[in-house]
C-alpha cells in the first residue's frame, strides 16, 4: 500500500514541477465555461425556457460539466500512447507495481489536483459571472450522482487505456486520440445536454459508452433523469466490458512491446 | 526578396506532404474526419439552440451559421500558415532555433511559417465552399465589392493574428513557455465563433479591439449584411499596423534575452 501512496505522491510532485504549465491548463479550464455561459445568457437570460431548461437549469448542467470534465476527464494515462512509442512504459513495467493500478493512482492524482484547484475556481466563477445553480438536496439523488460518477471514472480510465494502447500497434496514436476528443466533446453532452436533440439520436447516443461519462451523472445529480436505474446499470455494463476489452487489448498488445527508444 | 520566401515556403510544404504521406496516411483520414465533426457538432449547437430561440443577440439562424462558417475558415487560415508555433518551444529548447537566427532569411518566418500542416490546405477549399453555401443561405447578395471588403477584412485580421503570435513566441523566447499560452489564445479565439456582442459590452470591445477575434466573423458577416460601415476599416488597418509594430518590439527585446543556453 505504501508504494502506491509514495507514487500519488511523486505524481502530485511532477504535476507541481511545471507551475506555470499547471496554472495556464487551469485557467484554460476557466474559459471552458465562459463561451456556453455567454451564449445561453443572450438566449435564456430574459426568461422562459428551451427544451424544458430555464437559466438556472442550464446554468447548473454547465457547471456541472465543468466539474465533471475536471474530476472524471482529469487523467494521466492519457500518456501511455506516448509512453508506449518512446519505451517509457518500460521503466514502470519494471517496477513492482500492477500496471493498471499504477496507471489508476496516477489518475486520482491528477483528480485530486483538479479538485483541489475547483476550490479557488468555483467561487471565482461564482463571484465574477453570478450563475444561478440549483443545489441539490435529495440525499437519494446525490448518492446516485456519486455513484454514477465513480463509473463514470472508471468508463474513462479504460477508454484511455484502450486508446493508449493502440501505440502497441502503430505510432500514430495523435490522430485517433483527437478523433476521440472531438467525439467525446459532443457525445458526453459537454456541448449542450443531449436530451435537447431529437429523440432518435439520443437513443443512438445512449447507446455509446460517451453519455455516461458527464450526461448520466448531470442528469442523475439534477434528478432529472426519469431512467436513472437503467441508465445506472448500462453505465456499469459499459465499465465491465470496457474493463475486460481494455485487459484483452492490453494482454495482446504488451506481447509486442519492444521497448524502442530504450 | 518575396519571391525567396516563396519558394523556401513551397519547399517545406512540399516536404511536409511527403511526411504525411509516407508516414501517416491512415492519420490524415481519422484527422479530416475529427475536423469536420468538429464542424458539424458546432453547426447543430447553433441549431439547437436556434430551432427554440428563434434569434441570438439579433441573429437568425442562417446570419449565425454565416458567422460560424467565416470564424472556421479565417481561422483554418491561420491554422494553415502559422502552425509553427506550435513546435516553437521546442525548437528553442532543443537548440534548432540557432540555425533559424543563422538563416539569410527572417528568423521570425522560419519560426511561424516553416511547418504547414497539408491537412489544412485539403480542408481549405471545402471550408470556403461552406463560407459560400452559408452566405447564399443568409440572403444576402454576393457582390464583388462586399467580396473584395472581406477580403481587406481578412488580411487586417491577419495582422493581427500574426502579431499576436509574435507575441506569443516572443514570451516563448523568454520564458520557455508557448504551448499553453498558444491554447489559452485559442480558447479565447473560439470566442469569435459567435457574434461578438453575446459577451456583454466590456468582452465584444476586448474581442474587437485588443484581440483580432470580431474581426475574424462578427465584423465581416455585418458587412455583408449592411450592418458596419466599410470606413471603419481605416482604423483597424491601422490598429493592425500598431500591434505589429509593438509585437516586432517586443519580439527583438526577446532576441536580446535569448541565451542559445540548449546549443
Amino acid at each position: 500500500m505504501n508504494k502506491y501512496i509514495s507514487l500519488f505522491t511523486i505524481t502530485l510532485q511532477e504535476i507541481f514541477t511545471y507551475r506555470l504549465n499547471m496554472i495556464m491548463w487551469r485557467v484554460r479550464q476557466i474559459f471552458v465555461f465562459l463561451i456556453p455561459f455567454f451564449i445561453w445568457r443572450a438566449v435564456l437570460s430574459g426568461g422562459g425556457n428551451i427544451y424544458g431548461y430555464s437559466f438556472a437549469a442550464i446554468m447548473t448542467y454547465l457547471f456541472g460539466t465543468t466539474i465533471l470534465r475536471s474530476l472524471v476527464m482529469g487523467s494521466r494515462t492519457i500518456d501511455l500512447g506516448w509512453m508506449i512509442n518512446s519505451g517509457a512504459l518500460t521503466i514502470p513495467l519494471m517496477r513492482p507495481f500492477n500496471i493498471f493500478s499504477f496507471f489508476f493512482i496516477r489518475d486520482l492524482a491528477d483528480k485530486l489536483f483538479n479538485l483541489s484547484f475547483m476550490f479557488i475556481e468555483i467561487p471565482l466563477i461564482l463571484f465574477i459571472f453570478h450563475p444561478p445553480v440549483f443545489l441539490q438536496s435529495n440525499p437519494l439523488y446525490l448518492a446516485l450522482a456519486i455513484f454514477s460518477i465513480l463509473l463514470a471514472i472508471m468508463l474513462y480510465y479504460y477508454i484511455n487505456v484502450i486508446f493508449g494502447s493502440l501505440a502497441f500497434w502503430s505510432r500514430d496514436v495523435w490522430a485517433p486520440r483527437f478523433l476521440l476528443m472531438v467525439i467525446m466533446e459532443f457525445a458526453t453532452g459537454a456541448m449542450f445536454p443531449l436530451d435537447m436533440l431529437p429523440v432518435v439520436w439520443q437513443k443512438i447516443i445512449l447507446f455509446t459508452p460517451f453519455p455516461y461519462l458527464l450526461y448520466v451523472p448531470l442528469k442523475t445529480y439534477l434528478g432529472t433523469d426519469p431512467n436513472t436505474n437503467i441508465h445506472l446499470l448500462v453505465s456499469l455494463l459499459w465499465v465491465i466490458i470496457l474493463g475486460f476489452f481494455a485487459n484483452f487489448v492490453w494482454q495482446k498488445g504488451i506481447k509486442s512491446y519492444e521497448a524502442e527508444g530504450r | 526578396m518575396l519571391k525567396a520566401y516563396a519558394k523556401v515556403w513551397l519547399k517545406l510544404t512540399a516536404q511536409q506532404f511527403q511526411n504525411q504521406v509516407a508516414n501517416a496516411r491512415g492519420a490524415a483520414i481519422l484527422f479530416i474526419f475529427g475536423k469536420l465533426f468538429r464542424l458539424a457538432t458546432a453547426f447543430l449547437f447553433i441549431w439547437v439552440i436556434m430551432e427554440r430561440a428563434k434569434l441570438i443577440a439579433g441573429y437568425n439562424l442562417s446570419q449565425a451559421i454565416f458567422i460560424l462558417a467565416l470564424f472556421n475558415f479565417i481561422s483554418s487560415l491561420t491554422q494553415l500558415f502559422m502552425r509553427g508555433i506550435y513546435i516553437f518551444r521546442q525548437k528553442v529548447v532543443d537548440g534548432t532555433f540557432d540555425f533559424y537566427l543563422l538563416n539569410p532569411l527572417s528568423e521570425l518566418f522560419y519560426s511561424l511559417f516553416s511547418y504547414t500542416d497539408p491537412l489544412d490546405l485539403i480542408l481549405f477549399f471545402p471550408y470556403l465552399g461552406i463560407v459560400i453555401w452559408a452566405w447564399v443561405a443568409t440572403g444576402f447578395p454576393i457582390t464583388l465589392i462586399s467580396f473584395l471588403f472581406l477580403f481587406l477584412i481578412i488580411i487586417i485580421s491577419e495582422i493581427m493574428i500574426l502579431s499576436w503570435h509574435i507575441f506569443i513566441i516572443s514570451i516563448g523566447v523568454r520564458y520557455l513557455e508557448v504551448d499553453n499560452t498558444i491554447m489559452l489564445y485559442r480558447d479565447l479565439e473560439r470566442m469569435g465563433a459567435f457574434p461578438v456582442s453575446i459577451y456583454g459590452k466590456l468582452g465584444e470591445n476586448i474581442l474587437t479591439y485588443a484581440f483580432p477575434f470580431a474581426l475574424m466573423a462578427t465584423i465581416p458577416a455585418n458587412l455583408v449584411f449592411g450592418l458596419f460601415n466599410p470606413w471603419y476599416l481605416f482604423g483597424f488597418a491601422a490598429l493592425s499596423i500598431l500591434q505589429l509594430k509593438i509585437s516586432l518590439w517586443y519580439w527583438h527585446r526577446s532576441l536580446l534575452s535569448y541565451s542559445s543556453a540548449s546549443s
